[in-house]
């Protein structure tokens, strides 16, 4: 009896032995990141009485009729567009560095005549605008994204007439265009 | 003395049947052990474990490969992903019994975790393709291999081997192969995920 008793417990045993399957899932995952990247191109420069020499990513642009015969300025507009991707979040600022065309060689002007001569500026970027008028220091718009944009950031440039008369002299300014991804 | 006492058994047996010519000896009571066992279906399934391709890789119950960004897009944001970008993994698997195996995939496609919908010229995620079956040791295949192109939506697909096949098995293979495309990527995380299961059918 001992024995069969036994006998009995090992069959019980083999019998609660389950279906086993040490480890019947197994994930994988395949993971990454895609990093903020912004892309411009050297603008694309159109405008009558103008003339754009490109270098690098941006260029010179000349004001071929600057003023008339009395020396005061003469009308210009001109358009910049810069083609700009960016694949996220990123800053993008448009200024002035002189804040408007300056003789920067010239002394102090003879009576009547002026040494500056402001300017509009309107840049645009992904449905938003935006505008300052050049009083003779830095300046600058800030068109910065919190997500990705692709297409052209357009800048206009408006030159009134009738500024001056003009010390005559060589007027310049720089127009600053920075991108940077933003994380 | 047990075994003394089994092999009188048999003698017994043999004189009862002589006894009923022979009115002879009566049979004698004895105890009897019946011994049996049954070998439980077993399948062992390990870790993933990469084989192939450029990716750094953790293992575990879990493994995770991770593509360097650098191997997403180039420094204009487009993508550069591609077939050159194929991943083996193995996983070892041992079974005893005919089973079932299967797998499903999270997303069906290699996607910003983000959910961020794409603006008009990005893209949010990669198309795969994706080869899964077993192996013998020797890297024959066993039976059937599922292979297709992820359509963006999970997908599932089980299957079924006898357990003259499934003994055969010595690894489970997976290759996950991006699918190429001139598109500009969203920035951020990407990921998908693939979990195989393996059941003994009894």
């Amino acid at each position: 009896m001992i024995r069969a008793a036994a006998g009995l417990g090992i069959l019980m045993a083999l019998a609660a032995t389950p279906a086993l399957c040490a480890a019947p899932s197994q994930m994988l995952t395949v993971q990454s990141s895609v990093a903020t990247r912004c892309k411009m191109l050297p603008p694309q420069v159109t405008g009558a009485g103008t003339n754009f020499t490109s270098a690098g990513a941006g260029g010179r642009l000349d004001l071929t009729n600057f003023v008339n015969s009395s020396d005061k300025t003469q009308a210009v507009n001109a358009q910049l567009e810069f083609s700009i991707v960016c694949t996220g979040a990123h800053s993008l600022t448009v200024g002035t560095q002189s804040g408007g065309l300056n003789d920067q060689t010239a002394g102090t002007p003879g009576s009547g005549f002026v040494t500056h001569a402001d300017y509009g500026l309107s840049a645009s970027w992904d449905n938003t605008t935006k505008s300052l008028t050049t009083n003779g220091t830095a300046a600058s718009v800030d068109l910065s994204q919190t997500g990705p944009a692709s297409g052209n950031l357009v800048i206009d440039l408006n030159l009134a007439a009738g500024i001056g008369p003009l010390q005559a002299g060589d007027y310049t300014d720089a127009i600053i265009v920075q991108l940077n991804t933003a994380q | 003395m047990n075994a003394i006492a089994k092999i009188l058994i048999a003698a017994v047996a043999v004189s009862a049947a002589a006894a009923s010519s022979a009115d002879a000896t009566p049979s004698v009571p004895g105890d009897q052990i019946t011994v049996k066992g049954n070998a439980p279906a077993i399948c062992v399934l390990g870790e993933w474990a990469l084989k192939s391709g450029s990716a750094s890789f953790s293992p575990g119950s879990t493994g995770v490969a991770t593509f360097t960004s650098d191997q997403l897009t180039g420094t204009d944001g487009v993508s550069v992903l591609g077939p050159a970008n194929a991943l083996d993994f193995h996983a070892p698997l041992v079974c005893n019994t005919a089973i079932s195996w299967s797998f499903s995939t999270t997303n069906g496609a290699f996607r910003l975790t983000s959910g961020a919908v794409p603006p008009s010229g990005f893209a949010n995620q990669w198309l795969y393709g994706l080869s899964v079956g077993p192996y013998t040791s020797g890297g024959v295949q066993v039976a059937s291999v599922d292979s297709f192109t992820s359509s963006g939506a999970p997908q599932y697909e089980s299957y079924g081997l006898n357990a003259g096949d499934s003994e055969r098995i010595a690894y489970m293979d997976m290759v996950f192969t991006p699918v190429a495309q001139n598109l500009r990527m969203l920035a951020g995380n990407y990921s998908e995920s693939i979990t195989l299961t393996v059941s003994p059918t009894l």
